[in-house]
């Protein structure tokens, strides 16, 4: 029989020589290889590791300096520049792959400091926050430790579209590029794109790219790759949504968020003829206006089927629009679905294909907020199968004391553990008396009640009942707690009770 | 005719071990060899890195763990080890030091993920809070920088403890 030698078997032997050159004694009887050393340390937290571990002797010394630690630089603001220069120059700073910095206002004059540091080892780097603008991070894209990037979090650093960042050059690896909250000029984008092909996610929130900069990025073979694209308010417009409809390249993505970029009806008619949503997974259009013919475009786009996130919130859609998403059977595999603020409750026929839809008793996570329900009543949550679904919010639909009700009573909602029920006027202390009599919801830990009429003593009562989980959380019902210290306040007295 | 198809295990110290096969191919060596092809009845694998002793504790964990899966343990840990792992791991981890290193050493040669982990874990809440010198102590390590070399590590990381 043939024995394989295995992955440990060969670094031990390779170990056992270099621990004889490093050990004087070299025969220690329980020597423990590298390796070993490793996973031991991938137990213990930094600070053990930095202040004791790499102490030991020189082999735990290198061990330290081959793992992926995460150096945290945000309790540090009391830290000048010569300080950070010392720390970042460490003779162990080649422990860290992964570097934080957020809020550091002075990091703007600072940013060499990382650059030129001996932080040889990043591949992962978030400078969030920091007001380091165009030139400085042009100016640390140019030094050798960025070479190596994987991941790289820029987001809200006063970046402008005045003038281009050509360090994008340098960072080929890059797979995660996070810009959100920053200005990205046309030609900015450009150098990303032909330079950073490996990129699989790409955060572009708050940047106001609009049409012409995504077309940028739909029309290069280098986008290939992406599968995350975040696009909220980059001011898209329709022709955003077609410009991504028509690339020729952006076949692979399973994440699309965009949040109030003006998509209307058009625009996402082609988005779902497209074809290029085949393997998306969450799919997120909260704040456009795609109406009610836009839900339908959605509701029969059989390429939708793998997608197990949808938010339509928001986008003026009537009953038909959520009849024909309820009805669709494209939409089965959904675990959350937010449809709140839209314009349901006219007419009966989004809440009937509610009750009859296949696919409700999957969701985990339901919004259906700021809809009008009253017109239905407790039968749409005796009807409904929301057997499965942990979060569900019911803020502002003018639901009634019995549909309170039936939710504390009913089986179906025995996995909820953040229900939200806030501004709805008509609920007072009989619906916290209904909590206080539940059986059923022991794993909720979360009750929003703002703004409904249950008083303080309901407030007690609810917290009274113990097949609540111990850490439920009650948020208050007054509109008009002005201060923090005033709300603390209440509740501190609610809980001396 | 169903018969439990068996295998037998020899140590360093030649002593043979007689496993249901399913037991054993918890190890990803064992697993590797078997899958080679061999047709006998009782394949005799040899483990010549592995005493007897730790490979009796092994066996002995590959026995529980192959109908119940270890569940992993968070990193970094928190509090004790055994604040996180079941019963039985508890009273499995009542060994001597010299037993526990060799332990690992087996788990990493059979290539055993979930008792390397579970090994290396305790040896991890060994250390915790323990001082470089009180390390060494119990590893037998000996020191090998230079007072300066230590003093200047030393110097340098005092600030790690917000890192």
């Amino acid at each position: 029989m043939k024995r394989k030698q295995t992955f440990g078997d060969q670094k031990n032997e390779k170990k056992t020589k270099a621990n004889t050159d490093l050990l004087s004694s070299g025969n220690e009887p329980f020597y423990l290889p590298d390796e070993m050393i490793t996973i031991i340390l991938s137990y213990l937290p930094n600070a053990q590791i930095l202040r004791r571990c790499i102490l030991v002797s020189k082999q735990w010394l290198i061990v330290c300096g081959n793992l992926n630690l995460v150096l945290n630089t945000n309790s540090w603001s009391s830290c000048g520049p010569v300080t950070l220069k010392k720390r970042l120059n460490s003779s162990f700073a080649n422990c860290f792959t992964s570097l934080h910095i957020e809020k550091r206002t002075s990091l703007k004059d600072e940013i060499s400091l990382i650059g030129e540091s001996k932080l040889t080892r990043l591949q992962y780097l978030t400078i969030g926050k920091s007001s380091i603008n165009n030139s400085g991070l042009d100016a640390f894209l140019s030094t050798p430790n960025v070479s190596h990037l994987k991941y790289l979090n820029l987001y809200y650093n006063s970046l402008k579209s005045d003038s281009t960042v050509n360090g994008f050059k340098n960072v080929p690896n890059l797979e995660t590029l996070v810009l959100s909250r920053n200005i990205l000029s046309k030609d900015t984008i450009r150098v990303i794109v032909d330079n950073c092909p490996k990129l699989k996610c790409l955060k572009l929130a708050e940047t106001f790219i609009e049409s012409e900069g995504l077309e940028i990025i739909a029309s290069s073979e280098n986008m290939s790759n992406l599968v995350t694209l975040d696009l909220a308010q980059t001011h898209l417009l329709s022709t955003g949504a077609t410009c991504l409809a028509n690339s020729p390249y952006l076949n692979n993505l399973t994440f699309l968020e965009m949040y109030w970029c003006g998509i209307e009806t058009s625009g996402i008619k082609d988005l779902c003829e497209s074809g290029k949503l085949k393997n998306l997974r969450t799919l997120g259009l909260c704040r456009n206006s795609i109406g009610t013919e836009g839900a339908k475009y959605i509701a029969n786009c059989e390429d939708l089927s793998h997608l197990t996130e949808l938010n339509i919130g928001f986008n003026e859609i009537m009953d038909e629009g959520a009849k024909a998403i309820f009805e669709s059977s494209h939409l089965s595999k959904l675990r959350s679905l937010n449809i709140s603020k839209n314009k349901m409750g006219g007419t009966s026929e989004g809440y009937d294909a509610m009750i009859q839809c296949k696919w409700l008793k999957n969701l985990h996570t339901f919004s259906i907020a700021d809809n009008t329900i009253s017109y239905y009543g407790s039968t749409l949550f005796q009807k409904c199968d929301l057997s499965s679904v942990e979060s569900l919010d019911l803020d502002n639909t003018r639901i009634k004391t019995s549909s309170a009700k039936i939710i504390t009573e009913s089986d179906t909602y025995q996995n909820l553990n953040d229900l939200r029920i806030s501004r709805n006027s008509t609920l007072d202390d009989d619906t916290a008396q209904d909590f206080a009599n539940s059986t059923t919801l022991t794993k909720l830990t979360y009750l929003d009640i703002y703004r409904t009429k249950i008083s303080v003593s309901g407030i007690h009562l609810i917290k009274k009942n113990t097949n609540f989980p111990a850490n439920l959380e009650v948020d208050l019902p007054f509109a008009n707690v002005e201060t923090t210290a005033n709300k603390l306040r209440i509740i501190e007295s609610i809980e001396e009770e | 005719m169903s018969e439990t198809k068996q295998v037998e295990l020899t140590s360093k110290d030649k002593v043979s071990f007689k496993v249901d096969r399913d037991v054993i191919l918890m190890s990803g060596l064992v697993k590797d060899m078997l899958e080679e092809g061999d047709e006998d009845e009782t394949p005799i694998i040899p483990i010549p890195n592995v005493d007897s002793k730790p490979l009796q504790k092994v066996i002995e964990y590959c026995q529980y763990h192959h109908k119940e899966p270890a569940q992993e343990i968070e990193k970094p840990l928190k509090g004790k080890i055994e604040d996180v792992i079941c019963d039985w791991d508890k009273k499995f981890l009542e060994i001597d030091q010299s037993l526990l290193i060799e332990l690992i050493m087996a788990a990493n040669y059979l290539n055993i993920k979930d008792l390397l982990d579970l090994t290396c874990a305790k040896v991890a809440s060994m250390i915790k809070g323990k001082s470089p010198e009180q390390i060494r102590e119990m590893f037998g390590i000996e020191n090998d920088f230079t007072p300066e070399e230590e003093a200047k590590i030393r110097e340098e990381n005092k600030w790690c403890e917000e890192a």
